[in-house]
C-alpha cells in the first residue's frame, strides 16, 4: 500500500507539472491565435445567426462578418473588447444586432442551459485571449459551476488537443470567431424551432414569473460605451422577421422592446437601423427568423447604404 | 450524475478518503451511506423510493426465512413480488400501456396523462430485489441481517445508475469480511477507470452525436450517412455501456468490492447464442436463470416447443426491460427469430463452415453477428417503429445520395472515434486469440507506460466535451 501511494504521488506531481505547462501552452495558443482585424477593414459585424446568416459582407465594401450563431449580446461584448483591445486603425464602424429576441431573459440562463448549450458558450469566452474567468463571469450572470470549471479545465488548463492539432499551423481563429453562413434558399417551416423559440423568449407572464427584460439587454449599453472609448460608431441592427412571427409574438414584449430603443435612442440619436418590416417576402427567408441567401444580398445591400451614407 | 464529471469526482473523492480512513463495520455503514447520498443527490423522491423498496424486501425476506414453513410464507413472497414488478410496471410501463388502451379505445385522456418520471436505477435494482426474495423463498437462501450490507446489495453507487445486475450470493458475501480491501486492487481499479472512460468518450459519446443527429431526423440522411451510422451504431453503444461498466467496475475495486463482469468482448461471438452470453451478461444470465430455465423446467416434457416457448418469453421480457416501446418488443422479436433459426440450422451451418478454413469461418460469423447487432440497434436508437422503418429503407435509398452528410461531427474528433474502434477491436481480437496484450503493456518501461496514461487522460478529458449521460441509465 504503501509503495502505490508513493506511485499515487509522484504520477500526480507529474500529471501537474504537466498541466501547468499545458496551461502556458493553451494561453500561448490563445494569443497567437487571436483574432486581428484585417488591415482593409472599415466596418466589423457581429451578433447571432440573425447576422451570421443575414450579412453578407462581400456586399458591405471593406467589412467582415464575424458573428455565431446563438451569440448573447455580452459575448458579443467580451468578443469586441479583446478584439478592439489590439490594433483595429482604419476601423470606423462597429454592427451588432440588436432585434426583439436580443431582449430575452432567456439570454441570460445560457450558462446554466444544458451541459451542450452553457458549455459551447463558456468555451467561446474562455478561449478569448484576455477573457473573463469563471469566477467574474460568475459574478455578473448566474453560472453552473461544475460546467463552467469544467470547461475551464479544458480550454484553458489541459491539452487543448483538437485546436491544437487542426488549427495551430492553419490560420484560423478559436471558436469565438464566426463568419457568413448562407442559409438554405428555401423556407423550413421548423413549427418545432418555432414554437420553442417563442415558448423560451417569449413566454406568457401569466406562465411564468420571469422578467420580459433579461439582464443580458445591459450589454448594449457596454457596448455602446465601448465603441465610444475606441472612438468608433455603433449600428446596431433591428432584423426582419416573417411576419406571422412577429404577429405570435406578445405585445408586452414588443412594447418592452420599444422602451429600450427609446432609451438607447436618447443616449445616441439615430442609431439603430429597424430593418424589422423592411423584407417581409417570405421567399427571403429560410425560416421564421433567419434570412436566406438571396435575403441576405438584399438586406447587405440596404445595410451597405445605411453605413456609407450615414456614419461615413 | 455521470461519472466524467467535476461533481462525480467531488464526491467520490471525498467517500474514497473517508472510506480509507474508516475499518470494520463502519466501511460498510459509510459506503451505504454514501450510496443513498448520491442517489438523493439525483433526486430524493428517486431516494425515497430506492429505500423503500430495499426496507420492505429486506423485511420481507427475514419474514419469510422465520416462517419457513409457515401457511403465510408463500402470501408474504407473492406480495413482495407484486410490490417488486408492481412497482416497476407503474413507473415503467403504465404509461406505454395507457397510450395504446388510449389509442385503441380512444378515450379522451391527454398523451403522457399517466407516464411519470422513471427512478434511475429501477430496472437494476428491482431485478437484484427479485431474485434475492425468490431464493430465500425457493431455494432456502438465508436472508441478509444487517440493513447497511442489504443496502450496499441493492444500491451500492457505481453499479446503481446502470448495472452489473449483481447476485446477493456472490455479492453479500464480500461484505462478510472485518475490513473491505485496502489497496489491492487500487491499480486495477484505477486503470480500468481510465479504460472505461477512455471507451466512454470516445466511442460512446463522440460517436453518440452522430447517432443523436441522424436519429433526431432519420428521413433526411441519404444512404451514406445512414450506412455510415449503421455501421458504427454498435461500437457506439458498446463503448458507452462498457465504457460505464468498467469505470464501474474499477470505482467498486478502489472500495474493495467486486462487482460482476458485463462485456465478454460481444463483437467476437460466432453466433446470436455467444453475443448474448457476452454482452450485458448481468441481464441476460439473470433472465437466462429466472426465466429461461424456470420455463424449461416447467415445459420440459414438450420438447422443443418448450425451447421456442421459453425463448420467446425470455428475450421479450429483455426486450422490454430495455423500455415501454413498441421498437423494444421488435428487439426481442428479432432476437428469438435469430436464436430459432440457429437452433433449426446448426447441423447444416456446421457442415458448410466445416468446408470451409476456420479463420474464414470465423470472420464470417463475427461479421454475421456484427451485423445483426447493427441492424437490432437500429430499433433500440430509433423514436418510433416508422423511423425504424425510415432508416432501414432510406439505407437502399441510392437515389438521394448527397456529398453533404451533415453529421455535425468535427473532423478531427470523428476520426479519432474511427480510430479507437479500430483500437478497442483489435485489442480484443488479440485477447480472444488468448494474446496477454495487459501483460505485454505490463512490461513496458514504467515512463512509457505513465506516457500512455497522462496521454489517455488528456483525452478522455478533452473529448468529454462530448459527453452524453450513460444511455443504459435510462433503462
Amino acid at each position: 500500500m504503501k509503495n502505490i501511494n508513493k506511485r499515487l504521488i509522484y504520477f500526480t506531481c507529474i500529471l501537474l507539472v504537466l498541466l501547468m505547462g499545458s496551461f502556458y501552452i493553451n494561453a500561448y495558443y490563445y494569443k497567437i491565435k487571436a483574432y486581428n482585424i484585417p488591415t482593409s477593414t472599415k466596418t466589423l459585424i457581429t451578433g447571432s445567426s440573425l447576422v451570421a446568416n443575414g450579412v453578407d459582407p462581400q456586399y458591405i465594401p471593406n467589412s467582415v462578418n464575424i458573428a455565431l450563431a446563438a451569440e448573447p449580446l455580452c459575448l458579443s461584448y467580451f468578443k469586441l473588447k479583446d478584439i478592439l483591445n489590439r490594433e483595429h486603425e482604419g476601423l470606423n464602424t462597429v454592427v451588432v444586432s440588436y432585434s426583439l429576441p436580443d431582449i430575452s431573459y432567456d439570454w441570460d440562463n445560457v450558462f446554466i442551459q444544458s451541459k451542450k448549450v452553457s458549455g459551447e458558450m463558456l468555451k467561446r469566452i474562455f478561449s478569448l485571449e484576455n477573457g473573463p474567468g469563471p469566477l467574474e463571469l460568475g459574478s455578473i450572470f448566474p453560472l453552473d459551476w461544475f460546467i463552467a470549471s469544467e470547461t475551464y479545465l479544458r480550454y484553458r488548463v489541459f491539452p487543448n488537443l483538437s485546436d491544437w492539432s487542426v488549427y495551430w499551423s492553419k490560420n484560423k481563429h478559436p471558436g469565438y470567431i464566426g463568419s457568413y453562413l448562407p442559409a438554405d434558399s428555401y423556407f423550413r417551416k421548423d413549427t418545432v424551432v418555432y414554437e420553442k423559440f417563442l415558448r423560451n423568449h417569449f413566454p406568457l407572464p401569466a406562465i411564468t414569473y420571469q422578467p420580459v427584460v433579461g439582464k443580458m439587454n445591459s450589454y448594449i449599453d457596454s457596448i455602446q460605451n465601448l465603441i465610444n472609448d475606441h472612438q468608433l460608431s455603433l449600428v446596431t441592427l433591428g432584423f426582419p422577421i416573417v411576419d406571422t412571427f412577429n404577429l405570435a409574438i406578445p405585445e408586452l414584449y414588443k412594447s418592452a422592446f420599444d422602451n429600450q430603443l427609446n432609451k438607447l435612442n436618447a443616449q445616441n440619436s439615430g442609431q439603430w437601423q429597424h430593418f424589422q418590416f423592411e423584407i417581409r417576402d417570405r421567399s427571403l427567408f429560410s425560416d421564421y427568423l433567419h434570412l436566406n441567401k438571396e435575403g441576405a444580398i438584399q438586406f447587405s445591400e440596404r445595410l451597405s447604404k445605411v453605413i456609407y451614407n450615414d456614419f461615413e | 450524475m455521470s461519472f466524467i464529471s467535476i461533481e462525480f469526482v467531488l464526491f467520490f473523492i471525498p467517500v474514497l478518503i473517508i472510506f480509507l480512513v474508516l475499518k470494520g463495520v463502519w466501511q460498510k455503514r459509510f459506503l451505504a451511506f454514501a450510496s443513498v447520498v448520491f442517489i438523493g443527490l439525483i433526486s430524493i423522491k428517486f431516494m425515497v423510493y430506492a429505500l423503500l423498496i430495499s426496507t420492505i424486501n429486506f423485511g420481507l425476506a427475514q419474514r419469510i426465512e422465520r416462517n419457513r414453513k409457515g401457511e403465510k410464507v408463500t402470501t408474504v413472497y407473492y406480495a413482495g413480488q407484486i410490490l417488486n414488478i408492481g412497482g416497476l410496471i407503474i413507473y415503467k410501463y403504465l404509461g406505454f400501456i395507457f397510450d395504446n388502451v388510449n389509442l385503441i379505445f380512444k378515450f379522451n385522456v391527454p398523451d403522457d396523462f399517466f407516464t411519470l418520471a422513471v427512478p434511475l436505477g429501477i430496472s437494476y435494482y428491482t431485478f437484484q430485489s427479485i431474485s434475492y426474495l425468490y431464493l430465500v423463498w425457493k431455494a432456502g437462501d438465508k436472508s441478509e441481517k444487517v440493513f447497511s450490507e442489504f443496502i450496499l446489495y441493492m444500491l451500492f453507487f457505481p453499479k446503481f445508475l446502470a448495472g452489473p445486475i449483481e447476485r446477493h450470493r456472490k455479492f453479500l458475501p464480500q461484505l462478510k469480511t472485518n475490513n473491505l480491501s485496502k489497496g489491492r486492487e487500487v491499480k486495477e481499479g484505477l486503470r480500468l477507470i481510465l479504460w472505461g472512460a477512455f471507451k466512454k468518450v470516445m466511442l460512446g459519446d463522440t460517436l453518440g452525436i452522430v447517432i443523436n443527429k441522424v436519429y433526431a431526423d432519420v428521413e433526411g440522411f441519404s444512404a451514406l450517412p445512414l450506412w455510415l451510422t449503421f455501421l458504427i451504431q454498435p461500437m457506439q453503444i458498446y463503448g458507452d455501456f462498457s465504457g460505464y461498466t468498467d469505470m464501474a467496475i474499477g470505482l467498486a475495486k478502489l472500495l474493495g468490492i467486486q462487482l460482476s463482469p458485463n462485456f465478454n468482448r460481444p463483437f467476437f461471438a460466432k453466433s446470436v447464442g455467444q453475443y448474448w452470453k457476452r454482452w450485458h451478461i448481468s441481464l441476460s444470465s439473470w433472465c437466462n436463470d429466472f426465466i429461461y430455465n424456470r420455463l424449461m423446467l416447467k415445459y420440459r416434457r414438450r420438447g422443443n416447443v418448450a425451447i421456442l416457448y421459453a425463448l420467446f418469453v425470455t428475450f421479450m421480457i429483455i426486450g422490454i426491460w430495455h423500455g415501454a416501446k413498441w421498437t423494444f418488443v421488435i428487439i426481442g422479436f428479432l432476437q428469438v427469430l435469430a436464436l430459432t433459426y440457429e437452433f433449426y440450422s446448426k447441423k447444416w451451418r456446421m457442415h458448410l463452415f466445416n468446408r470451409i478454413p476456420t479463420e474464414v469461418g470465423n470472420i464470417v460469423s463475427y461479421a454475421l453477428v456484427y451485423l445483426f447487432s447493427a441492424f437490432f440497434h437500429i430499433f433500440f436508437y430509433s423514436n418510433n417503429l416508422s423511423d425504424a422503418l425510415a432508416f432501414i429503407s432510406g439505407l437502399f435509398n441510392f437515389s438521394q445520395i448527397s456529398l453533404s452528410w451533415g453529421l455535425n461531427i468535427p473532423h478531427f474528433d470523428f476520426a479519432l472515434a474511427l480510430l479507437t474502434i479500430v483500437f478497442v477491436l483489435s485489442y480484443e481480437y488479440l485477447t480472444e486469440k488468448g494474446k496477454d496484450v495487459s501483460a505485454w503493456f505490463f512490461r513496458w518501461p514504467v515512463a512509457l507506460r505513465w506516457s500512455v496514461y497522462y496521454l489517455s487522460i488528456f483525452v478522455t478529458f478533452h473529448f468529454a466535451k462530448n459527453a452524453l449521460f450513460f444511455i443504459y441509465a435510462d433503462f
